[in-house]
């Protein structure tokens, strides 16, 4: 036992993630490590018996992430800590933590075992599809920041949200109990009903007094049995409707709760007054049909979370400078002006505030503005919360606490989530589906009245039975439902039915560049000058890698890659100028890499240079910005379908790529988070659908405000904004398809709700004639809501299978882990 | 005639006994993830004895 599979024994590949060994290969014993970390996770499995772990499943050990960057220390504050416990006595505190590293079943198995690593932890049970992790350990020996650590040194460092409380993924309970009893209700009324069904009753009748005894008594136990079903069960649909009455709205719970006041009103009636057994069977039905469309429309992505806010971006705490100038861990709502603060490499600024130390290499604002360049700041500069510190620590003076910084103006202002969660018929249809009911029933009645009061009574009661719109309410759910699981194996994940009827809707189409269109292509490729010079390459290789800038490290990997028999010399320090490069005396050469006017070629205007005294050795090509594989085609179809927009942070590159898919007019730069989120109300305003298609915190708002916000990213349990739905970027070329096939959609809903009228009229036909039996009311219902979900569902299928090709599914494991259900 | 009755409320007895199980099922949380437990159960137990 023991042996980390063969394939990983090759010495130029990681023991424990199989990757490639490259300029920080570590060496223990036979096994070699790409990097400090993987030889860690090794060593610690090692030492306690677990090196199963690699055997269980292929894809076990991940690429360790820099070690060094993050910190636990502030789960020392009792205060910060607390959140995240969700019980705890004097033995024992369980908390729930969000382990985003988990990716396969050996995860489960090694972090199950906790309890062998850490003494003190008493149990650990991972839920995979949530990426959750529940564990339970002794506060007398063992603190949160402990267990943190060891879980961030065997490779699953914990995120901690701002909240605490992990939402997505929980099961809404609540439902499948109300589920569970009316299908329990649904199944022994119906059994009951029997007797009924075959005339038996009228048979007992007539069979004397103790047999009618006998059926009369059956008809009271049916009440009983529907009694959970109208007070429990199905009392959802009085409340919504109630609402709806109140703020005189009309919806589709409405004419429902009306169908079942006639249904329980009238069996109510016929069982005291002793002229029938009602029709709570179809109450029943009703009941348990209707909560089983709203169980299929709650169906979301465990571990998707479209409901990020911006609090969900920052770090929980935040490092304050005590009075004597040491750093204390402070929960980040606490934050107030005038505070000082340290942050770290790599970290998210909590704060609006003033740069008191110069930043290395600028500030990273990628994920607020979508510019891909570090902006340089200087002492005295004003910094906004959610920029990131580049490679240096950064001090800064609070100036706003973080609840009123600048980002958060995108949450706070107008355009709050106020869209539609549930799908539903259109309300023209519910106004004259609802009027047309009432005054069929109110007709009847007056119809009848002279003639047969009783009669009269029962016709108008039918109507309202009959005519109960569940097939109506159960055609939309299950068909944008059915759509909505279709659409995940393409890889677009939507938070509900509701936003892929408002993406068949859409005719305006607005896209983020950098991130969404765009991405940055990854060329190392140096350009060597003159003849190549192993000693001073070696002395490039020792400079670029005391430096953290990223052109720097692109250097380093480049070098390191290139040459196999590493000289290292002994250098002395590197000097740093910001923004431009870096410098050394070595053996009495000036050795620098840096912008090319740093290096003394002026004239040159971008890429990165490295010369020894004047002399250029080599350079590196500016980075260059790519459209995505596939994007221009996706883009041009677009086009063809509807008003295309571009909307970017950056400035306007040199390359204009665009020309061919979009007007001139319809492209606009250097766009705040504020410019997108007006232009989408600027064309809302107009009557415009728009779909955003965005990445990052940058589109946020724009994301929220638009009628349907479209999150691109890498990997789909990644960091993405507040949205409607989430795409995997390899998956976005499919965009046409996908539009394609919500807007077919609208065919399979008319012909649905075809039937579903047609289904009504014949129901009517009894029921205004005064003729609707039991039977035929428990058959007619059923029957229609079947059908309407089966035609609803098929058709979904058919609109998918002929509008969405791609359904290319390399990984059916991923993918199905992704979309495991929840309620 | 009136046994019926007995043997109703009988077998409601039993059904309404499956309905509480059912409560306990999601109320302990079997419902609440489908995924893991069937990759747990194909873990190996930890053997007694120790080679490597």
């Amino acid at each position: 036992m023991g042996q980390p599979p063969a394939s990983s024994m090759v010495s130029s590949h990681c023991t424990h993630c199989g990757d490639a060994c490259g300029k920080d290969t570590v060496t223990q014993g036979q096994h070699t490590f790409c990097c400090s970390g993987c030889a860690t996770v090794y060593s610690i499995l090692k030492d306690n018996n677990l090196l199963d772990f690699y055997r269980i499943d292929d894809r076990a050990g991940a690429k360790q992430q820099a070690v060094n960057d993050r910190d636990y220390a502030w789960l020392e504050v009792p205060k910060l800590a607390e959140r995240f416990v969700r019980y705890r006595d004097d033995t024992r505190c369980h908390v729930e933590l969000e382990l985003p590293g988990i990716h396969c079943s050996s995860c489960i198995w090694l972090l199950e075992r906790l309890p062998q690593l850490l003494p003190g932890v008493r149990s650990c049970s991972i839920n995979f599809s949530n990426k959750l992790a529940t564990i339970v350990f002794d506060p007398r020996v063992l603190e949160l920041r402990q267990v943190a650590e060891m879980l961030d040194r065997i490779g699953y460092p914990p995120h901690f949200r701002v909240q605490g409380e992990v939402v997505a993924g929980k099961t809404n309970r609540a439902l499948i109990y109300r589920i569970g009893v009316a299908g329990f209700c649904f199944g022994n009324i119906m059994l009951l009903s029997f007797p009924e069904y075959f005339g038996l009753s009228e048979m007992l009748a007539g069979a004397g007094a103790g047999a009618r005894w006998v059926g009369e008594a059956m008809n009271y136990l049916l009440l009983v049995l529907s009694l959970p079903v109208v007070l429990y069960a199905g009392r959802g649909f009085f409340t919504t409707a109630w609402y709806a009455v109140r703020s005189r709205q009309v919806t589709i719970d409405l004419p429902i709760a009306l169908g079942m006041l006639a249904l329980f009103g009238r069996s109510v009636y016929e069982i005291i007054a002793g002229v029938g057994s009602g029709y709570l069977d179809s109450l029943a039905g009703l009941v348990f049909f209707l909560l089983i469309g709203r169980w299929f429309q709650t169906y979301s992505f465990a571990r998707l979370n479209f409901d990020r806010d911006y609090r969900d971006y920052f770090p929980v705490a935040a490092y304050r400078e005590a009075k004597d100038g040491t750093p204390e861990p402070v929960a980040s709502e606490d934050l107030a002006a005038g505070d000082i603060l340290s942050v770290r490499p790599g970290n998210l600024i909590p704060a609006d505030g003033r740069l008191l130390s110069p930043a290395a290499h600028g500030i990273d604002y990628s994920f607020v503005t979508g510019e891909a360049a570090p902006r340089p700041a200087n002492e005295g500069d004003e910094v906004f919360a959610g920029g990131r510190a580049t490679s240096s620590s950064l001090r800064i003076a609070v100036t706003k606490p973080p609840d009123q910084s600048y980002l958060l103006q995108l949450w706070l202002r107008e355009g709050e989530n106020t869209k539609r969660a549930d799908v539903a018929p259109p309300e023209w249809l519910i106004r004259i589906f609802t009027a047309t009911i009432l005054l069929l029933a109110a007709g009847t009645l007056a119809y009848w009245y002279q003639t047969d009061t009783s009669l009269a009574y029962r016709a108008a009661t039918a109507v309202l039975i009959i005519a109960c719109p569940c097939a109506l309410a159960l055609a939309a759910p299950f068909a944008y439902g059915t759509l909505q699981r279709l659409l995940a194996r393409s890889g677009y994940y939507f938070r509900g039915p509701a936003v892929i009827e408002r993406l068949g809707k859409t005719d305006t189409f607005v896209f983020d560049k950098t991130g969404t269109l765009t991405e940055e292509q990854k060329d190392t490729e140096l350009t060597f000058v003159m003849p190549r010079s192993a000693d001073y390459e070696a002395v490039f290789l020792a400079m670029a890698r005391q430096s953290s800038h990223p052109r720097s490290q692109a250097i380093s990997e480049a070098l390191a890659s290139g040459e196999q028999s590493h000289v290292h010399p002994r250098i002395g320090n590197v000097t740093e100028r910001t923004g431009q490069g870096i410098l050394l005396e070595h053996q009495g050469h000036n050795f620098r890499i840096g912008s090319p006017a740093f290096c003394g070629f002026p004239h040159y205007q971008e890429g990165t240079f490295a010369v020894v005294d004047d002399l250029l050795c080599f350079s590196l090509k500016a980075q260059q910005t790519v459209l995505r594989d596939g994007i221009d085609e996706m883009l041009y179809s677009v086009g063809e379908s509807g008003d295309t927009w571009l909307l970017s942070g950056d400035q306007p590159p040199a390359d204009p790529f665009w020309e061919p898919y979009l007007a001139p007019e319809k492209i606009l730069f250097r766009q705040t988070p504020f410019n997108k989120r007006s232009h989408i109300n600027d064309l809302q305003r107009r009557n415009a659908h728009v779909l955003m298609v965005g990445d990052g915190l940058n589109d946020a708002g724009a994301l929220a405000t638009a009628n349907v916000g479209l999150a691109v990213n890498e990997d789909e349990a990644r960091f993405n904004p507040a949205c409607d739905g989430i795409v995997k970027s390899d998956r976005l070329t499919s965009l046409p398809d996908v539009l394609l096939a919500s807007g077919r959609m609208k065919w399979v809903m008319i012909i649905t709700y075809l039937l579903a009228f047609a289904y009504n009229v014949v129901g009517l036909s009894y029921a205004v004639t005064g003729a609707l039996s039991p039977v035929i009311a428990a058959i007619l219902m059923p029957l229609s809501s079947v059908t309407i979900v089966i035609v609803a569902s098929l058709g979904a299928g058919i609109v998918y299978q002929k509008s969405v090709q791609d359904q290319a599914n390399d990984s059916k494991y991923d993918s199905l882990s992704a979309v495991t259900t929840h309620q | 005639m009136k046994v019926i009755l007995l043997l109703i409320i009988v077998s409601l007895l039993v059904a309404i006994g499956f309905l509480v199980a059912f409560f306990w099922a999601v109320g302990t949380g079997q419902y609440d993830d489908e995924v893991t437990p069937s990759i747990r159960i194909l873990f190996e137990d930890p053997k007694a004895s120790e080679d490597d």
